[in-house]
């Protein structure tokens, strides 16, 4: 999260809006943002019903109660363009994400 | 003799794939509620899932 947050003005360049999205509050979210310096883009609460969001997108872990660490980017149609599952205690390259984003905006 | 190194947690409902249309959704946030389609025609939008806050990325 902190190398998306490091990287958001790239993220923006390629018109791209970043929301993430856990089961937890939006109470939660606020406390996590601060106690990290801050985080510019949305931290949306798929809180109640739980993981109900994640779980449209197949990506609820229902016997953990948690969500899978995902990413998924939808194009300005709203079609999804890029999916991959890093799993639970993966890591996420922004990096890699943004040439993704790169790629599905020249699409467009 | 096998060992199981790491097993994967059940998923209920197959993982969205490319070329989906990507399902609808609005969520309360830190800055107040977002919905999906609110950047259709205007913004690409990049869903970053993650289990828990306090986890690293």
């Amino acid at each position: 999260m902190p190398d998306i947050e490091k990287n958001i003005d790239a993220f923006k360049a390629e018109d791209t809006q970043v929301l993430s999205i856990s089961v937890d509050s939006k109470y939660c979210h606020e406390n996590w943002a601060v106690s990290i310096g801050g985080i510019s883009y949305p931290l949306l609460a798929d809180f109640h019903p739980k993981g109900a969001v994640a779980e449209s997108y197949g990506l609820y872990l229902s016997e953990a109660g948690i969500t899978d660490r995902a990413t998924v980017i939808v194009d300005k149609q709203g079609n999804v363009q890029f999916v991959e599952s890093v799993g639970p205690a993966g890591l996420r390259k922004a990096g890699d994400l943004l040439a993704e984003c790169k790629r599905v905006n020249a699409g467009n | 003799m096998r060992f199981i190194l790491f097993t994967p947690l059940h998923k209920e409902t197959l993982m969205i794939k490319v070329g989906d249309v990507a399902p609808e959704f609005e969520l309360d946030s830190q800055f107040g509620p977002f919905k999906l389609s609110q950047f259709k025609g205007q913004k690409n939008v990049m869903l970053v899932f993650y289990p828990l806050d306090f986890t690293p990325n």
